[in-house]
């Protein structure tokens, strides 16, 4: 299981060739209360650090890449009736959608905790 | 970065259609590249009357669209969240912009904070005295219910006077550049608007809860309105306003996104981007 950070505060947790996808802490402390949640379609297939989905906080919607490019295996559908889920748990039951990893040498342009972490230091 | 000496595009496109002056919003947002263009102000007006609906949201749940479209009212979705907005007697302005122009733009409400700022020295110079609701909690101003009409609810940075709401303000974010409009409305139009929404999506207290500067008994023509939203825009931001028209690629982008996306019942119904 490895678990990898984008600059766009993704996270995703990988598991041979599948991969889970969500928010980081930082990127929901950011965003205010989440009140709706565009999930993606499964089956479709998505590029590395292009849209997967958009998220509605406060007013502002915004958007959230995928990490890495694959198919869309799995959603969250509790976060259809429940996006607090996401202000609750960004890094656990807060997921949110599973992919079938095509391309995994995208791995390289993530970064790991520790990196992130730096990342998050750097920020203004 | 600062925000001191720092030129910004003012763009004065007048009143135009619904679906025209959303094109145009998203024709600006899509030609911005944070690391070369200048930051944007831009005001506008509608004309005819329109609502706007949220990214997010489903209108028919609302309002009633053939009501609508018999009497010409077009409906016509934003890329920012947020609830549905009748559009009449307002001046309604956008901001695009990246965090380095702006550094407070990062978490989203002290964005709105941030750029809500010149709408609250602009009331402030009519003589009005606004507040965001989030400050105003102990008059008992309930915040932060979803409601499918902007106006039926309050959200934190919300602008109150007097305990009601004035105008709306919502956003889009994409990576590092954050895109804001939203409305200072001259007369109250809700009473036109509420005769195509919905029975069952009709709050009580609506009128009560909103208020223009019609209703404050202030009147300065929108003209003069302009001037002062400009001259509070580069007060607030220390920033100069330099007027520049939409570019021959904005005004093309604009194009192809009311004929593709902003004219269509795909985009403005049903949410979906064109194919």
């Amino acid at each position: 299981m490895e678990l990898l950070y984008t600059r766009e505060h993704e996270w995703i947790k990988i598991d041979g060739t599948t991969g889970v996808i969500g928010l980081t802490e930082y990127a929901v402390r950011q965003l205010g209360d989440i009140t709706f949640v565009e999930l993606p379609e499964v089956g479709r297939e998505v590029r590395q650090f292009q849209i997967l989905s958009s998220i509605e906080s406060v007013k502002a919607a915004s958007d959230i890449y995928a990490p890495l490019s694959g198919r869309v295996t799995t959603v969250n559908e509790a976060l259809d009736t429940h996006p607090e889920i996401i202000n609750e748990d960004a890094e656990g039951n807060g997921w949110l959608a599973g992919i079938e990893i095509s391309e995994p040498a995208g791995k390289k342009a993530l970064m790991i905790r520790e990196e992130y972490d730096e990342y998050l230091r750097g920020l203004p | 970065m600062t925000t001191s000496d720092k030129t910004w595009r003012f763009i004065d496109t007048g009143h135009l259609d619904g679906p025209t002056n959303m094109a145009v919003d998203e024709a600006l947002l899509s030609s911005f590249n944070s690391g070369a263009s200048l930051p944007v102000f831009r005001l506008y007006g509608w004309s005819p009357p329109a609502f706007s609906v949220g990214k997010f949201q489903d209108p028919a749940l609302t309002l009633d669209l053939d009501s609508c479209r018999a009497a010409g009212i077009q409906v016509v979705r934003r890329v920012t969240a947020g609830g549905i907005i009748y559009h009449g007697a307002e001046v309604t302005y956008s901001i695009v912009c990246a965090r380095e122009h702006i550094p407070e733009v990062r978490a989203v409400k002290g964005s709105f904070r941030k750029l809500c700022g010149f709408l609250l020295l602009t009331y402030r110079k009519l003589g009005l005295d606004p507040a965001f609701a989030v400050d105003r909690r102990s008059d008992g101003i309930k915040l932060g219910e979803r409601t499918p009409l902007c106006f039926a609810g309050k959200e934190e940075y919300d602008i109150v006077i007097d305990g009601r709401k004035i105008g709306g303000n919502a956003q889009r974010r994409k990576r590092d550049i954050v895109f804001q409009h939203g409305s200072i409305p001259l007369r109250n139009s809700l009473g036109e608007a509420l005769d195509f929404v919905r029975e069952n999506a009709r709050p009580s207290t609506l009128k009560e809860g909103t208020v223009s500067l019609e209703e404050l008994q202030v009147a300065p023509g929108i003209a003069a309105l302009k001037d002062m939203l400009a001259a509070s825009f580069e007060e607030c931001f220390s920033v100069t306003l330099d007027h520049s028209p939409l570019s021959p690629e904005e005004q093309h982008a604009a194009a192809v996104l009311l004929e593709h996306k902003y004219s269509r019942d795909r985009w403005n119904r049903e949410g979906k981007e064109p194919l």
